[in-house]
């Protein structure tokens, strides 16, 4: 392998993540081999090593489902393997990205990637300071050059061509002696952007990895549902879900609150969505309100943080009595819309602790489907359209003891039935479970006087997103700086011309021209055309 | 009314494909002209229809792309279909804008081919009614993000085409060479290259240039400017009181075609016609840079869009890694291009992993892989 050099480190030996490292003779002790693996890892072949590294260990992350992205997923793939995910899930293949191999690579990868860019900036800051290169001795090494005579006398056709060239150019103007002849020379120089446009790029990438982990750290998330007419506080308290970083600080929660005072919306006729909509009101902390929108792809930013509106359904409101007649439970209960469902198939739950003082406390579970579709038999399949053309809700109802003093976590929308019974009542001289159907309005009564379910109405509900980071502003700036970069650093021409100007008979010069360039340029040959083709009194080339 | 534009689009894509099918045809036939010997000068008319029929296609290409944009009332690139509507009209425009400036018809048949397959695969088992997008999909960004990302699956796949005659041109190079010279003028450095450290070693007074032969049969199928003159004197220095018709003018310099022996097989003459490895080569990694620039934009856009409509920016969802994956590869590819004299072959095999990682990407992830890219509600 050939190595590389970069712009202007050539001849020295200092720095740069260039040199093919030579392992430390026998000997050198602790600091030579930190010395020579630091100069392994910087090194081009290593850098280029790891990038291919950290694409193969990414890999993975397509192919098997991450817990940080999609915990469900994982479980599904421990049911249906389960003999290969406990395998799979040591080796890190659930965790892929936070998995040490992976941060291993990438913490490796920009290490290599700062050890190699700080000499190449310190090397191009001295490079646009310092004046083009001396001309060299032999034109003949270059591949693109030319010798052309010119019927003016050297000092002409030295002005005439520091003119063109110095349009684009950074020129020095010298002379030489050659075999006893005064020669002129110019040296001449463009594209310094190339370098700066690499430069900037790798920096940026940097800057990117940086600003990223910063908001890592100082973030926080949470997720609401809240209910057409009621208020969302923005404060741990309020959210269903919190999570934040190591170095979240709790004043960066401000307590706005949100009103949800109306989601609508739209679908296809044949249920597919195409529009959201949560229109709220805004009360922020100096007590200024204003009615604003939400909508999928539109957050609302709030100071610093956004709402976004990641879900929506039906939230059921029900009153509920117990056997004595008290009111034990007035009010909305959200129903989750199955994944994928179009037509809005939603499962809740809903708990009456205070029923018959806490002695025997009553629960429900069932489905709300807001276009119910029934068999012949009159069994309810589902619901063909997402919004309320023909709602039912029917619940299966409990009784016992609802287990909520245990403290346990618990998912909200599953009904643990440990200590509970479920009621029952008798259908053509056999007992089966009791099945309450309701539509909005309707009073269905618990058998044996145990009470009565109501549904009054069929509020939306919205899943809000809170989330609040200040990184993505900067990651835009990191991203656009490399954007920047990387263009200038493909694209823009990288040219060294030099010209020597030797006196000729009867007036003339002799020109002899080479230029050179970083990587393949197509352009360089005409490039040169066209600089000589100021020489004055030159004959059409054929 | 939308649903007869939605049937006139699809008829178009049939028409489209049609005009590729005749392409490819007459661009084989051109190449095979070559196989059996004909004259490199001789009026190339099958290439000619081929390429008015390469034109026609992309024409209609076109026009069904914009119908189904009216039909649907939105942009047409949010499905599978209509990505490879898009992909597929950027690699033939590409491929017909390309060869404006540089004669790139030997790729013809490869490139009719590609669109053939992608687009019979697109309206054979990909096809969908033209009709809206759900509310994550409706986005300005979506409009950015994926056209581009379609034209960088454009670029990439001419590249990657280009890639795939330098090696079989470079093997033949090689074998041609005979082991006597391994690789001469496949694994040369990198073009003009190395701020004069590697053409350094060459020094000498009229000395070995890299390529600088004299002006051998010039290949057929690409035009090359054979701007070089004879150097049979090229004095450094102008000796004192020389006279002036000594020196004449020399330029030396451009891209100069390589001299090989004469062949007689068919295969052999037929690439022959073929421009050397190393132009191909060149020609592919500045397909792949402007690729990689675009796909650098996808991956920024993609984020900006991910922020807006999944409140983050990145989330490791299968697409975002392959994405991911994809531009290091093509990252990859350029360091090694840019930073190493490696072989040549080296290069096309990273054009070549670039474009099956492009490739899983599209097919493997939207199909086999549950992304949120695939979601369907809300
Ligand atoms: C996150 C890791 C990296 C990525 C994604 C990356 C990407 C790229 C890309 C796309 C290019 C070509 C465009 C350009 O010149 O700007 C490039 C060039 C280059 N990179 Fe990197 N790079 C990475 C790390 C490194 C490291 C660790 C080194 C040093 C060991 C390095 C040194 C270089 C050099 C010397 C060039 C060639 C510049 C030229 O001659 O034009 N890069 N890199």
């Amino acid at each position: 392998m050939s190595t590389y050099t970069p712009e202007g480190l050539r001849g020295t030996s200092s720095s740069g993540g260039s040199r093919r490292p030579t392992p430390p003779a026998k000997g050198l002790g602790l600091r030579g081999w930190l010395r020579w693996s630091w100069r392994q890892l910087t090194s081009m072949r290593v850098a280029l090593l790891l990038l291919l590294l950290l694409a193969v260990v990414a890999l993975p992350g397509a192919f098997f489902p991450q817990r940080r992205v999609n915990p469900h997923l994982v479980n599904q793939y421990f049911e249906d393997n389960p003999t290969l995910a406990p395998l799979l899930d040591r080796a890190y293949m659930f965790d892929v990205f936070s998995s040490p191999w992976f941060s291993a690579v990438y913490l490796l990868l920009f290490t290599s990637l700062i050890g190699c860019i700080v000499p190449r900036t310190l090397a191009h800051i001295k490079a646009l300071r310092s004046a083009p290169t001396r001309v060299p001795a032999r034109f003949t090494r270059f591949p693109v050059r030319s010798q052309r005579v010119a019927h003016a006398d050297p000092a002409q056709v030295g002005k005439a061509l520091h003119a063109v060239i110095n349009r684009r150019y950074r020129t020095t103007v010298g002379t030489e002696t050659r075999e006893g002849q005064q020669v002129r020379t110019i040296s001449a120089e463009r594209g310094y952007g190339k370098e700066t446009g690499n430069i900037v790029f790798h920096l940026a990438l940097v800057g990117l990895l940086v600003v990223t982990a910063w908001g890592q750290f100082v973030h926080y998330r949470g997720q609401a549902m809240v209910i057409e007419g009621s208020t969302f506080v923005n404060s741990a308290l309020d959210y269903d879900s919190f999570e934040a970083g190591a170095l979240f600080d709790p004043e960066s929660v401000e307590p706005y609150r949100i009103r949800l005072d109306e989601f609508v919306g739209e679908f296809t006729v044949d249920a597919q969505p195409r529009d959201f909509t949560a229109h709220v009101t805004l009360f922020e902390v100096g007590g200024d309100s204003s009615a604003e929108t939400i909508r999928v792809n539109h957050p609302l930013s709030v100071s610093g943080s956004r709402v976004y509106l990641m879900g929506n359904g039906f939230a059921p409101d029900l009153t509920i009595t117990d056997s004595s007649g008290q009111v034990a439970h007035d009010g909305p209960v959200p129903f989750i819309p199955a994944d994928n469902d179009l037509g809005y198939t939603s499962t809740g739950v809903v708990m009456v602790p205070d029923a018959n003082d806490g002695e025997r406390q009553l629960a429900f579970n069932g489905s709300f489907l807001p276009t119910a579709v029934q068999a012949d038999d009159g069994t309810y399949l589902g619901s063909a359209y997402p919004e309320p053309m023909d709602p039912v809700l029917v619940l299966q109802a409990y009784t016992g003891d609802l287990g909520l003093d245990e403290g346990m976590p618990r998912n909200l929308n599953v009904l643990d039935t440990t200590g509970l019974e479920q009621i029952t009542t008798t259908q053509d001289g056999a007992e089966v479970p009791l099945q309450l159907e309701l539509r909005p309005g309707q009073t269905a009564e618990l058998p044996e006087g145990q009470g009565t379910v109501t549904l009054n109405d069929l509020p939306r509900f919205v899943a809000l997103d809170l989330r609040y980071d200040p990184a993505p502003l900067w990651q835009g700036i990191f991203a656009a700086l490399a954007f920047g970069g990387l263009v200038a650093s493909l694209f823009l021409p990288r040219r060294r011309v030099w010209v020597r100007l030797f006196p000729g008979p009867q007036g003339t010069t002799v020109v002899h021209a080479a230029a050179l360039a970083r990587h393949d340029d197509p352009g360089l040959r005409a490039e040169l055309d066209r600089i000589l083709a100021v020489l004055p009194g030159q004959g059409p080339k054929e | 009314m939308n649903e007869q534009l939605a049937t006139l689009s699809t008829l178009l894509i049939y028409g489209s494909i049609a005009s590729y099918v005749v392409a490819m045809v007459g661009f084989a036939v051109d190449l095979s002209g070559f196989g059996k010997g004909a004259d490199p000068n001789r009026r190339r008319k099958a290439v000619g229809i081929a390429m008015s029929t390469s034109w026609l296609g992309l024409i209609f290409h076109v026009l069904a792309v914009v119908l189904r944009g009216i039909a649907a009332d939105r942009v047409p690139w949010a499905n599978m279909y209509e990505f490879t509507l898009m992909s597929t009209m950027f690699t033939m425009a590409v491929f017909l804008v390309v060869n404006r400036y540089k004669d790139i018809r030997y790729l013809g048949v490869l490139v009719a081919l590609i669109n053939v397959v992608a687009l019979f695969v697109a309206i054979l088992l990909l096809y969908v009614g033209a009709e809206g997008v759900q509310p994550a999909l409706q986005s300005y960004w979506l409009v950015i993000h994926v056209s581009v990302a379609t034209l960088s699956t454009g670029l990439f796949c001419v590249g990657a085409a280009m890639s795939v005659l330098q090696l079989i041109r470079g093997r033949d190079e090689r074998r041609r060479a005979g082991h006597r010279a391994e690789g001469a003028s496949d694994e040369g450095p990198a073009g003009a290259d190395g701020d004069g450290s590697r053409g350094a070693a060459h020094g000498g007074s009229g000395g070995a240039v890299p390529a600088a032969g004299a002006a051998g049969r010039a290949s057929s199928l690409a035009t090359r400017s054979a701007s070089t003159a004879a150097r049979s004197a090229e004095p450094e220095t102008v000796p004192a009181g020389a006279g002036v018709a000594a020196v004449e003018t020399i330029d030396v310099g451009g891209e100069e075609p390589e001299v090989l022996p004469a062949r007689a097989t068919f295969w052999s003459r037929l690439l022959d016609a073929l421009p050397s490895a190393i132009s191909l080569e060149r020609l592919a990694y500045r397909l792949n840079a402007v690729g990689l620039v675009g796909w650098t934009f996808v991956l920024i856009t993609g984020a900006i869009w991910a922020e807006y409509a999944w409140g983050r920016a990145w989330g490791w969802d299968p697409k975002e890694v392959v994405t991911l994956v994809v531009w290091l590869i093509y990252a990859a590819y350029c360091h090694v291009r840019l930073t190493t004299g490696w072989n040549k072959r080296t290069f096309a095999y990273f054009s070549l992993a670039g474009f099956a990682a492009l490739m899983f990407n599209y097919y493997g992830v939207n199909i086999f892989i549950n992304s949120l890219h695939s979601y369907s509600g809300i």
